[in-house]
């Protein structure tokens, strides 16, 4: 399969943080959840990706191009949010377009109105004087209207109530109805990425933990619910990761190790990101 | 190009009140009583307008939006300098323009004014514009009020050279040619300065 993004061997480090990523990849076609607490690395990859900053070392490659914060005929094909960075407070939505239009040789102003008009976004309102749900709608909408090929979304849904976040995901969907669509978005929202996403990687501290295809994953692992006493009984290495409560233990492991005497049930996806992060120390 | 310049034009228009009246107050003042501080104010109060568009530039985050769009980082410059020119050259022309009009300015004080405006200008933008590119607005605001207060110094010793009239005639010439390297070599400054920079936030 096709890669849109590329990044091997991938270092940065500003200040005391160091984001080293040996090996990621994001297939053409394929929406791609990036994972992880605040802090982990999700908004310096994602601003690797744009151009925003350059890695000290390393391959990295969005749509073929390894360049790509020097090269803007590639990103013609980008649609992004990014932390930081954002539309002039001061202009209005009819404006922006204006600007955008002469910007984006593929912008299409019928789309960009109707995403307006179904984010019921005031297109005489300036920037500022939008609330947070709709300034994130705004930049989605232009992120949509120029016929992009990838979606680069850092933490869209974040700060938004449910219902916005809902039809957030709903559209993202749509988009990748397409096979020729790629979306990376990164969230620590892990319900949002359930609903939407192909693949899972997760980061902590800098570094790429996994890569998963999603409903594998989510496969892969069962949550198993035991007395203090019972563990005994458990295979300890197929114990993945443990959580201690006062009165029971919940168990990680994989589905095949579930012993047949054990209730076990699916995690969600934030569950098992929880515990693979934080339960596995326990063991 | 013309894209950026749209947006600032937006922004300068939501930002213009009361620096438009300014702008004519002194403007009126410069082509009615002459004098260096008038002069030099009607080319500053233009100036402040593209002043003022990169700053919003850096505190709403676009400069890092455009970066992340398909404008180069040079455009993104490039653009900046574009508009302070424009800035600069219709402060001349309004100036220039009242001069005449009210005062029948000799071709000497036209020439000696227009230099004095495109000098002070030049000079104002070709320090400042690397220095904002390059710590920000906010951090580059003591340098901009020590370029301010120096090049008003300076300014006053040249004024008074290019009013008097045993001032060499090659002067009036090479001092525009010296602020257009300047310029020049400012923008180049700008444009690498601009090509490295990272925005990781805050």
């Amino acid at each position: 399969m096709e890669s849109a993004i590329l990044c091997r061997k991938m270092k940065k480090t500003y200040g005391s943080f160091t984001l080293d990523i040996e090996d990621f990849k994001v297939a053409t076609g394929t929406v791609h959840g990036l994972i992880g607490a605040n802090g982990s690395g999700k908004t310096t990859t994602i601003k690797l990706l744009l151009g925003l900053l350059f890695p000290d070392s390393g391959e990295l490659s969005v749509l073929g191009s390894s360049r790509i914060g020097n090269e803007a005929e590639t990103r013609q094909h980008i649609g992004f949010i990014v932390d930081d960075a954002s539309v002039p407070s001061l202009v209005t939505a009819n404006e922006l377009a204006a600007v955008l239009r002469r910007c984006y040789q593929h912008w299409d102003q019928g789309q960009y109105e109707m995403y307006l008009r179904q984010f019921q976004i005031d297109p005489k309102k300036q920037y500022r004087k939008y609330s947070k749900g709709m300034k994130v709608k705004l930049q989605l909408a232009v992120a949509l209207s120029h016929h992009a090929s990838l979606l680069i979304l850092d933490e869209p849904t974040s700060g938004l109530d449910p219902l916005a976040r809902d039809e957030i995901i709903s559209i993202l969907s749509e988009f990748s109805k397409d096979e020729n669509h790629t979306i990376l978005i990164s969230s620590h929202i892990t319900s949002d990425l359930e609903k939407l996403c192909d693949y899972v990687t997760f980061l902590e501290e800098g570094c790429i933990r996994f890569t998963e295809e999603k409903d594998e994953l989510l496969e892969t692992y069962r949550l198993g619910i035991v007395s203090h006493q019972m563990v005994a009984d458990i295979d300890s290495d197929s114990i993945i990761a443990k959580r201690e409560g006062s009165f029971q233990v919940e168990l990680l492991l994989r589905t095949e190790d579930v012993p047949s005497f054990l209730e076990s049930r699916r995690l969600s996806l934030e569950e098992l990101i929880i515990f693979l992060s934080k339960g596995r120390s326990a063991v | 190009m013309m894209a950026l310049l749209l947006k600032d034009v937006f922004l300068m228009r939501r930002r213009s009140g009361i620096m438009l009246l300014a702008i004519a107050i002194f403007v009126f003042l410069s082509g009615v009583q002459g004098g260096l501080v008038n002069t030099v104010m009607a080319t500053m109060m233009p100036l402040m307008l593209g002043f003022t568009t990169l700053a919003y530039d850096q505190n709403d985050g676009w400069e890092a939006y455009a970066c992340a769009l398909p404008f180069s980082r040079k455009l993104v410059v490039q653009s900046k300098y574009v508009l302070a020119l424009g800035c600069i050259l219709l402060s001349i022309f309004l100036v220039l323009v009242i001069g005449l009009l009210a005062s029948r300015w000799e071709i000497h004080t036209v020439f000696s004014n227009a230099v004095t405006q495109f000098v002070f200008g030049a000079f104002f933008v070709s320090i400042n514009y690397p220095l904002i590119f390059k710590f920000g607005f906010e951090k580059s605001r003591l340098y901009y009020i020590l370029v301010m207060v120096a090049l008003m110094s300076i300014g006053s010793v040249l004024a008074s050279l290019l009013q008097s009239a045993s001032m060499p005639a090659f002067i009036l010439v090479l001092l525009p040619i010296a602020s257009i390297c300047c310029f020049t070599a400012s923008y180049l400054l700008s444009c690498s300065i601009m090509k490295k920079k990272e925005f990781s936030g805050s």
